[in-house]
């Protein structure tokens, strides 16, 4: 709406104007004159324009008077004034002018002294008038005559309306009559993005574009389509496309018939072969479309670029394209049935001949009526899909149309299903992908015919057929966590059942399957379900020599493998799988299998450089689970060097991929790797309420340890302690998958913070063999925590075991000084000068526990761990303190001792402590004695070795 | 076999049927390694996995480098390094074994460390030989993300052996 104009807030993109014209009406109430033409195609806003302005002037008594031209013939000279007149005196004088077959220099004399009583009547009237002629572009030369004699005259302001498309000889001299008499002109031009998203604001954001290409900013257009999606009730769901998927508007239909009617033949089949061609052509198509020689089709595309219709394009001279999509829309859905058939058919025959460019398939698509046309038309589409494998929502698109066409057989239904599948998943759709794949296996998986082929029972696939579509759809979505992995094992288990019986010699095809149906299992149901099947899909890969079924087999066995005791068995299924020829993620697999197991090894170094690998593989795949994961693992990595901003960052970017993977496991995720982040940063409070909208992850006991060491982080001891009862009971039947290292240790910290022995001991005597580990998962590993001997060291430190607790953390501390990993260093350098300054066998190393200290001091201080950091002050306090009480020097002595450092002398010792010199040299002495110094100098040594005494 | 690595001035804990007096290079310890039939306890006890005399009987070394392997040591880990060593830096080892001694190899159970001494006649043999297995080839099924080679390495002079 605008600024003081209450009734024009449909004028959307027309502030500049309204303000200009207000600004003529206020000019006019002061006295002066003018005439303002609206020029525009149709649907611009003209009418719009005009009927704000007359509300405005109605609003402030100015008189308003309206007339139309009318576009049928029979229509009277003068048509619109007559209208505009009405009531008025000035409306006799038009009723009084002499019919038109007298003379002509009579007649126009008689019309000159007419159109003068008319503006004479109309002029002068104080406060102004306002006249308003519409659709101008039908009005009679007399009628634009009138106008230009009015124009000028003090006190009226007249405005026109005319469509910019159409210009009849009576408008262009009108125009030019109207020009010479000073006539302003705004020419009304389409909507941008903002107006779009202004009126449509109702609309899910994502069908602005969508409205503004279609519509080509043409405001009723916009108006219209938006009106459309809310009818046919999708207006609050994303498109499904980049296309307009919902038919040409009734309004715009009618409009596009009415200005083909007005063209010449060769024009209007020159409209109706560019709609065909796809929306742009030149002499080339019209030649092929509409058998137009180059003179005659130059001079059709000419037409109709000035009715509006088409517009050049260049820089060729006879490229000519339609303004906007909506357009083309129209007027190909206008086209009878017969000449739009015959049209694609004759430029599909010419695309592939040469003669045409563009694409076949969208010609076949349009000219599929029988069953071999849509046979053509399947298989163009399959082979363009498979060219535009690189953008996966061209490739959806054309399947889709495929499958829209009537009377597709099933096999083929299944082809196009399956490919659409694969298509989605690269786009990271996996939910979409996996409901094409149930399509493709519930057509797939009916009863068996008798024997072979049987078209009667409406499949089209004999057994093997089946089998193969069973396969192929099982096959589609993997690597993902989550729910998904239900309807796969489902598809897993049906495609065996289907290979067992008419494909048993396909060793591939088996070891593909089987492998998917153990991943899927192992995700579904659980880790110690996979039994042999996964050598069992290595052996019949092994045995096909089929990368492919390499591929899947690896997988399957690298999940086997996750748990701690098969690290070196991984790097090797890594390697071999970064070796297969294909498929084209083999080498992403490999990639990340290797900086999994490099994190268990605490070799960061090795996890860099195996990123710097994936970076590459990722570019090369472009797929967003591939950028997703080198995120992902850039900010593992990151977090693990203490690098907390930089890993923030990588996060976000990676989650912002994960949410268009759809992946839910991903989520979690971020989840996982934020809240250790968090924790590190001393924020851990902000995970609460993530975790408490993370019920998926509830199943998971990796999920409870981490959940109970952020509650302990925040204090909340009540629910640490709840998580800690619930992991307790299920702790010692973990399957040693890839989720136990991480869980155990965390069950570790858990202990440790609650002071549960019990746990404590079993995590103690579960993990010493890993020691030398690192703390990360085996399969898809989230994070790296540190050294295994920290873990080691909580657990120690819960059962009561003291001197093991020590060298734990001496080594966790040694192991992650040698790899870098920062926070982890500091967080073992830190808990060991604890537990030193705690050291109740007499004599605690204060030395070695005040080194420890202040380095975790200054490295927490430097990457930003403030929780950290308040640990380690407090631990340097506690050492000072222990270390003044350890000389057996008084509070008293200790004072002076501390001014003896700075250097005072006694009187200044004396004043400051308002005590007698003698007192003070008493107190010295001892202070030397005690310290074992002989001179008051050494005593500012002594505390810059052992610390402050205060 | 056992064995200890104690400083001079310590106490043998044990019978030795070996012993060797060590002073260090490049730094202030002055160590003794003996060799132990019986178990001679202890936390500073080793086990001596491997006992390999290269070079020609009573050949005189002079040097020996302590390669010492921090640990804890990663069973996947270890596996990888006692097969580079029995595989690949074992038979380099011995291709050079008129002028590398005797090599050791002690594991300490409790500690999951590794501790390799390497006798040789002087020390530019010595570095020679360090230098030849850094440019050892991995062997297939070999993998550098399971070597992470020694947290540190000492030299020492050998000033007296007792057997």
């Amino acid at each position: 709406m605008l600024p003081g104009m209450p009734h024009v807030d449909l004028l959307v993109g027309r502030t500049a104007e309204i303000t200009a014209l207000t600004a003529d009406l206020d000019a006019v109430r002061g006295g002066t004159g003018a005439t303002v033409l609206l020029a525009g195609e149709p649907g611009i806003g003209k009418t719009t324009l005009a009927a704000a302005l007359a509300t405005l002037a109605r609003e402030t008594d100015v008189p308003v008077l309206t007339g139309r031209a009318d576009p049928e013939v029979g229509t009277p000279p003068l048509w619109p004034w007559w209208q505009a007149l009405h009531g008025r005196p000035e409306h006799g004088v038009l009723a009084a002018l002499p019919a038109a077959d007298g003379d002509a220099a009579a007649l126009l004399g008689h019309r000159l002294r007419a159109f003068e009583a008319v503006a004479r009547g109309l002029a002068d009237r104080p406060g102004g008038t306002l006249v308003v002629l519409e659709d101008l572009h039908w009005a009679d030369e007399a009628t634009l005559a009138l106008l230009a004699h009015l124009t000028g005259r003090p006190g009226v302001l007249a405005v026109g309306t005319y469509r910019s498309t159409e210009r009849p000889p009576a408008l262009r001299s009108g125009l030019v009559a109207l020009d010479r008499a000073g006539a302003r002109r705004i020419d009304l031009t389409a909507w941008t993005g903002t107006e779009v998203a202004a009126v449509a604001a109702d609309v899910h954001p994502g069908w602005h574009p969508v409205l503004l290409r279609t519509s080509g900013g043409v405001p009723l257009h916009v108006r219209e389509l938006a009106a459309t999606l809310r009818a046919a009730g999708v207006a609050a769901d994303p498109p499904p496309g980049p296309g307009w998927p919902l038919g040409v508007p009734a309004s715009l239909a009618d409009i596009t018939a009415d200005r083909l009617d007005r063209l010449s033949p060769a024009a209007r089949d020159a409209v109706g072969a560019t709609a065909i061609a796809g929306g742009e052509a030149g002499c080339a198509e019209l030649a092929v479309l509409c058998d137009l020689d180059t003179d005659t089709a130059l001079a059709a595309l000419d037409e109709a670029a000035a009715a509006g219709l088409l517009v050049a394009t260049g820089p060729a001279p006879d490229r000519h394209a339609f303004p906007h999509a909506l357009l083309r829309d129209a007027v190909h859905a206008g086209l009878p049935a017969a000449r739009r058939v015959a049209g694609h058919r004759a430029a599909a025959a010419a695309v592939a001949s040469g003669a045409m460019g563009g694409e076949a398939v969208t010609h076949l698509l349009a000219c599929a009526t029988d069953a071999p046309s849509r046979a053509a038309a399947v298989h163009a589409c399959l082979a363009a899909a498979a060219a535009a494998r690189a953008t996966p929502d061209r490739a959806v698109a054309v399947l889709d149309a495929a499958l829209a066409l009537p009377g597709v057989p099933v096999a083929d239904r299944c082809a196009l299903q399956l490919a659409a599948a694969e298509a989605e998943f690269a786009a990271g759709l996996a939910e979409a992908a996996l409901a094409r794949c149930t399509a493709v296996a519930d057509l797939a998986d009916g009863p068996d015919p008798a024997d072979g082929p049987d078209p009667a029972d409406g499949t089209g696939l004999d057994g093997p057929g089946r089998a193969d579509a069973l396969a192929r759809a099982s096959l589609v979505v993997r690597g993902l966590g989550g729910p998904v992995n239900t309807t796969v094992l489902d598809l897993a288990r049906r495609a065996l059942r289907r290979l067992a019986a008419h494909a048993p010699d396909d060793d591939a095809t088996r070891a593909r399957v089987l492998a998917q149906h153990t991943l899927a299992a192992a995700e579904a149901i659980g880790f110690d379900e996979l039994g042999d099947d996964p050598a069992e899909a290595f052996r019949l890969a092994e045995r096909s020599g089929d990368p492919l079924a390499l591929f899947d087999a690896l997988r399957a066995r690298q999940h086997a493998a996750s748990g701690p005791d098969g690290v070196a068995e991984r790097l090797d299924i890594a390697r071999r799988m970064a070796e297969l020829p294909r498929p084209p993620d083999a080498a992403l697999w490999g990639t990340l299998w290797r900086i999994d197991a490099a994190f268990q090894l605490g070799r960061i170094t090795v996890a860099e450089t195996e990123l710097a690998r994936l970076a590459v593989v990722a570019d090369r795949l472009g797929w967003p689970l591939a950028h997703w994961h080198h995120h992902r693992m850039a900010a593992a990595i990151a977090l693990l060097r203490g690098r907390l901003q930089e890993c923030e960052h990588q996060a976000d970017v990676a989650l912002d991929l994960a949410r268009r993977t759809e992946d839910v496991s991903a989520i979690a995720i971020d989840g996982a790797l934020r809240a250790e982040l968090r924790r590190l940063q001393g924020r851990s409070p902000e995970m609460l309420p993530v975790f408490a909208a993370s019920p998926a992850a509830e199943a998971l006991p990796i999920f409870w340890s981490a959940v109970g060491v952020t509650q302990l982080a925040v204090g909340d001891e009540p629910a640490a302690r709840s998580r800690l009862a619930q992991i307790a009971a299920v702790l010692t039947g973990l399957p040693r998958d890839g989720r136990w290292l991480p869980t155990v240790c965390d069950s570790a910290e858990l202990a440790a913070g609650l002071g549960d022995a019990d746990v404590g001991q079993w995590c103690h005597e579960a993990l010493t063999p890993y020691a030398g580990y690192f703390v990360a998962g085996g399969s898809g590993s989230v994070r790296c925590d540190g050294s295994v001997s920290r873990a080691l060291g909580h657990a120690a430190d819960a059962a009561g075991l003291a001197d093991a607790a020590r060298r734990h953390f001496a080594d966790a501390l040694a192991a992650e000084d040698r790899a870098g990993a920062l926070p982890y260093r500091t967080l073992s350098e830190l808990r060991l000068a604890e537990l030193l300054l705690a050291d109740r066998s007499g004599s605690p190393d204060l030395d070695t526990a005040a080194a420890h200290a202040t380095r975790a001091a200054a490295t927490a201080r430097r990457i930003g761990m403030p929780d950290a950091l308040r640990r380690a002050d407090a631990a340097l306090t506690a050492i000072t303190r222990a270390r003044s009480e350890r000389t057996g020097l008084t509070p008293r002595e200790r004072e002076i001792a501390a001014m003896l450092a700075e250097g005072r002398t006694n009187r200044d010792i004396a004043t400051r402590l308002v005590l007698s010199e003698r007192t003070v040299e008493t107190h010295v002495a001892n202070v030397l004695g005690k310290l074992g110094l002989a001179r008051r100098a050494q005593v500012a040594g002594w505390v810059a070795e052992h610390g402050p005494l205060r | 076999m056992y064995a200890t690595i104690l400083p001079t001035d310590a106490a043998p804990p044990a019978a030795a049927t070996e012993e060797f007096t060590l002073r260090q290079i490049a730094g202030p310890r002055d160590v003794v390694l003996r060799l132990h039939d019986g178990d001679p306890t202890g936390t500073d006890r080793w086990i001596v996995e491997t006992d390999s005399p290269l070079g020609p009987p009573g050949a005189k070394t002079a040097v020996a480098a302590v390669v010492t392997f921090s640990g804890p040591m990663p069973p996947a880990v270890r596996e990888a390094a006692d097969r580079a060593d029995h595989d690949r830096i074992g038979p380099a080892m011995a291709a050079r074994a008129t002028s590398t001694g005797r090599v050791l190899r002690l594991w300490q159970e409790d500690q999951q460390r590794k501790v390799v001494v390497v006798f040789a006649v002087d020390q530019p043999t010595l570095h020679d030989g360090f230098r030849t297995i850094e440019a050892l080839e991995l062997l297939p099924g070999e993998d550098p993300a399971l070597l992470p080679g020694p947290d540190h390495v000492e030299i020492f002079e050998v000033t007296a052996v007792t057997s």
